[in-house]
């Protein structure tokens, strides 16, 4: 009964709120052939309204309230756009737009910096994107094959380090905040980045902002925001399949080689997606296979999505998702020795693999409420459940079944033409059932924020936020955080932009870094009931400028960044007479200074286009007054592209300093043999891709890739040596 | 213009391949070297201490002479090595092998080390030490790549130790 009275009650407010109401409706044309583009995402600035062009171009936002709107186009492979409208009660305006094809985006629209979309120029903080096409030409199949080509992001096992701010923590606790289309996305036991529980076949595009952003985002995001998102259900059937199969070519070193034959790396994805009036729905699945460079390191995971999203009325939308991932995994983590770099250590239990499920599922639904108000609510649930093979009794059992629900409720609204103000409340719950923890745990993070951003002077944008935490772990005492920031972002004459942030961070120590007492590649970690969270200010001040030399057009972005981190939650050896564990301590304090440069554009008559970007920092343990560890200095990423119709050459350069410092601990107990040798960082991929659609319209892309061209060796956690050459041959399809 | 800017991009290419070009290789695990001996206890079985104060027995290189007892702590900062595989409690002798990974190193007081109590941070004894001198001075021992010394015997008696090194 209840139901029934609400849904009637949310008709007639969508009822009473379509009436005296707008259209804006368009076409948009590629700007050199003035062909119209078919799937191009047509977005109302500050407002939950938007659309997509059918075949012809065309697209319509209906309900538009009263008011003088920015319409943010993009689509992949093109120059984002801007365009001003106004609009009148039940008028309707009609807009022509052209955008750029360019290989080489120098203008994007992200949602992650602050809630809401946007253009990257407005947001004041370092923004990074990566999109649908670089994710599908790399081959991607995780999320950490995207995140390694991202200035100033590198990853160390299972962590996500964005500008030096995390180093390697045996898989345990992410200073980073993962979400799936802004569903948080950190498991519920260990606080950790599972790379192939995200649907990389379906992503829309990749966000990670830079820096603290906890003021909006809460626990974890002590070093920036990763945001996947996904891919809108198309006004129209779209098949689209990949299938990829490949080989790791032989070792250089006699002794590294263990079997005759070669690995195979293998696998596929399908999907499909369709809209048919307000309902859409994206049903996506896939399996890979890796019989990897290392012995008895193989794996074996698949994977289903699926996106359904519902538009009751043109003033609300409702989106539900769900999936699944299933991975089955050897599990050791060590080299034998650098003599014998792809052989786990004598007395591994070759037997021992580890499989995961991870289930995720949420529902947003989104309102338009009165004028430029518009609110959401986000529920999801992530569960996350994993257990090896050795047996209940033995001492390297390892299991853990975690959930983690996530409630969110947000609105964003104009309080005048000048100020529009965001604010929210947001409810996580994680609990873990795990026989290590001593019974089952629970912790809650109960939070507020609140956020406005001032345009008052023209071309300014002042941002000023904060968020409210309160964490209560079983059995501990509440831990409240107040996470405030300040902004502004100021658009220079001439097509250039100012960034200008200052924020504090924090995150809630993990139930696993707490309470588990487990088994970790041969590591046992201790428990430490006593953790506090660690927090930091993270200050950046930027500035990007687009410019055009002989006609050919780039884009250079600067930023000066500093970050100054306290209680940082680390791994410490602590040994006592029985034996050695890991056991997270707060103990550092740590202060990371950088630089970061990137430029991109075409040279020679658009013969070549480059994308570059460099990162320089001085990550400091002021504890100790040394270098972090598993920190690189200096990281530089680059990428080339050729494009000789129909074929394209891309290469992506990595570069990344030989870390100082790693924990030379390990290696004088003998527990990593050769655990201190390790060098730079160079891979280079190149990859050829040949467009059938270019010159006999097959909607066919057939790729071949080659990641780690000169089969460099190295490590990107101590005695653990990193993907060696694979050649593979990728088909991609869509009808 | 154009032109210049290819040499520029090829000369890029090569400068990133020439570093591309190797990385890790086996050959840069340093030759491994090892000291040795036979450690014979005066005295035999019946002169051990009771086993309840005997919580390890193994034996310590260390680069300098230790002045703190925490000898773990020195093994962990890297300024000395250890014996893995613990001493048998109770043989009448023993013979050692200890790696030493970082060569070339210089170590100037190899001995036995005996964890008399629980705390393995503190409770360290010196038991025996390798003296080619019966008044228990240290002999330094410089060890190069691949250089295997196995006759650096120590004789160990629990009834008269010799002087610590420790100054707490």
């Amino acid at each position: 009964m209840r139901s029934t009275l609400l849904v009637v009650v949310i008709v007639i407010v969508n009822v009473v709120l379509l009436t005296a109401r707008g259209t804006v409706s368009g076409v948009v044309r590629d700007a050199e052939t003035h062909e119209p583009l078919r799937g191009v995402t047509v977005r109302v600035e500050t407002t939950a309204l938007g659309g997509n062009t059918n075949k012809n171009g065309v697209f319509v936002i209906r309900a538009v309230p009263d008011g003088n709107y920015t319409l943010l186009v993009s689509m992949v492979g093109y120059n984002s756009a801007k365009k001003e409208v106004r609009v009148k009660e039940n008028d309707s305006v009609f807009v022509q737009i052209e955008i750029k094809s360019q290989a080489i985006q120098t203008s994007e629209v992200v949602v992650s910096a602050n809630k809401r979309v946007q253009a990257v120029q407005d947001v004041p903080m370092s923004v990074s994107t990566v999109d649908a096409r670089a994710v599908q030409q790399r081959n991607a199949t995780r999320l950490d094959d995207v995140l390694r080509y991202v200035p100033g992001v590198n990853i160390s096992q299972y962590n996500v380090n964005i500008r030096g701010a995390s180093g390697f923590a045996y898989g345990l606790g992410s200073r980073t905040m993962v979400l799936l289309d802004n569903f948080p996305l950190l498991s519920g036991d260990n606080g950790d980045i599972s790379f192939d529980a995200l649907p990389v076949f379906e992503t829309e595009r990749v966000e990670v902002v830079k820096g603290a952003g906890s003021a909006l985002y809460g626990t974890s995001a002590l070093g920036g925001v990763v945001n996947v998102i996904t891919r809108e259900p198309k006004d129209y059937p779209e098949f689209r399949f990949r299938g990829y199969s490949g080989l790791y070519t032989r070792p250089r070193f006699d002794t590294w080689e263990y079997q005759e034959r070669l690995s195979q790396i293998h696998g596929f994805d399908a999907s499909y997606s369709q809209r048919i009036g307000t309902v859409g729905w994206i049903m996506s699945g896939g399996m890979k296979g890796d019989d990897s460079y290392r012995q008895f390191d193989d794996s074996f995971r698949w994977n289903l999505y699926n996106k359904f999203t519902f538009a009751p009325t043109p003033l609300s939308n409702v989106l539900v998702y769900s999936q699944y991932a299933y991975e089955d995994r050897a599990n050791w983590l060590n080299w034998y020795n650098l003599q014998y770099a792809t052989r786990p250590p004598l007395g591994t239990n070759m037997e021992d693999r580890v499989r995961s499920h991870k289930y995720a599922a949420g529902a947003e639904y989104k309102q338009i409420i009165s004028g430029n108000t518009f609110g959401i609510i986000r529920s999801s649930y992530y569960r996350t459940s994993y257990e090896n093979n050795v047996g209940f009794d033995q001492p390297d059992y390892l299991a853990s079944t975690a959930g983690a629900i996530n409630l969110e409720g947000q609105v964003t609204t104009y309080l005048n033409e000048k100020i529009l103000f965001t604010a929210g409340v947001n409810l996580l719950r994680n609990d873990v059932s795990a026989p290590n923890l001593n019974g089952d745990k629970g912790q809650s993070i109960t939070s507020a924020y609140a956020q406005t951003e001032f345009t008052n002077l023209e071309d300014v944008i002042v941002t000023v936020g904060g968020r409210f935490d309160l964490e209560k772990t079983f059995g501990q005492e509440s831990n409240a955080q107040f996470s405030p920031k300040v902004g502004i972002s100021y658009k220079t004459p001439g097509d250039g932009s100012l960034r200008l942030s200052l924020g504090r961070a924090f995150r809630a120590a993990s139930i696993t870094e707490r309470f588990a007492a487990i088994r970790f590649s041969g590591f046992t970690v201790g428990r430490n009931l006593d953790l506090r969270s660690e927090t930091g200010w993270s200050f950046e001040l930027g500035a990007t400028q687009s410019f055009e030399v002989f006609s050919m057009p780039f884009q250079m972005d600067a930023a000066l960044f500093q970050s100054e981190l306290y209680d940082l939650i680390e791994p410490q050896f602590v040994i006592n007479s029985t034996k050695s564990e890991i056991q997270f301590v707060n103990i550092t304090r740590a202060r990371i200074q950088g630089i970061e440069a990137g430029l991109k554009g075409w040279f020679a008559d658009k013969l070549v286009g480059v994308e570059t970007s460099i990162t320089a920092m001085n990550p400091r343990n002021l504890t100790l007054d040394k270098t972090l560890t598993y920190r690189h200095n200096l990281m530089w990423t680059s990428r080339i592209l050729i494009p000789i119709n129909p074929v394209e050459i891309q290469f992506d350069y990595r570069y990344l300093s030989r870390q100082e410092e790693v924990d030379e601990r390990i290696v004088n107990l003998g527990l990593v043999v050769n655990g201190d040798i390790r060098v730079p960082i160079h891979v280079v991929d190149v990859r050829v891709l040949m467009d059938f659609n270019k010159f006999n319209n097959i909607p066919v892309t057939v790729s071949i890739n080659i990641k780690n061209l000169f089969d460099y060796y190295y490590v990107e956690v101590l005695g653990n040596l990193a993907r060696t050459r694979q050649v593979s041959i990728q088909f991609d399809a869509k009808l | 213009m154009v032109r210049l800017i290819l040499y520029i991009f090829c000369g890029c290419i090569l400068l990133v391949a020439n570093g591309c070009d190797g990385g890790l290789d086996p050959a840069m695990v340093p030759l491994s070297s090892f000291i040795g001996g036979m450690i014979r206890f005066k005295g035999g079985k019946n002169s051990y201490p009771p086993a309840d104060s005997v919580k390890l027995l193994t034996v310590v290189a260390f680069r300098e002479v230790p002045r703190d007892t925490n000898v773990l702590q020195t093994v962990l900062a890297g300024n000395a090595y250890y014996l893995q595989d613990a001493l048998v409690y109770g043989a009448d002798s023993s013979e050692y092998k200890l790696e030493i990974t970082k060569t070339p190193d210089t170590l100037r007081y190899i001995c036995v080390a005996q964890q008399y109590s629980g705390n393995i941070f503190s409770d360290w004894r010196v038991v025996g030490i390798y003296s080619l001198k019966t008044d228990f001075t240290p002999e330094t021992v410089m060890m190069v790549g691949g250089q295997r010394k196995s006759n650096l015997d120590i004789t160990v008696d629990f009834t008269k130790l010799p002087p610590q090194p420790f100054k707490r």
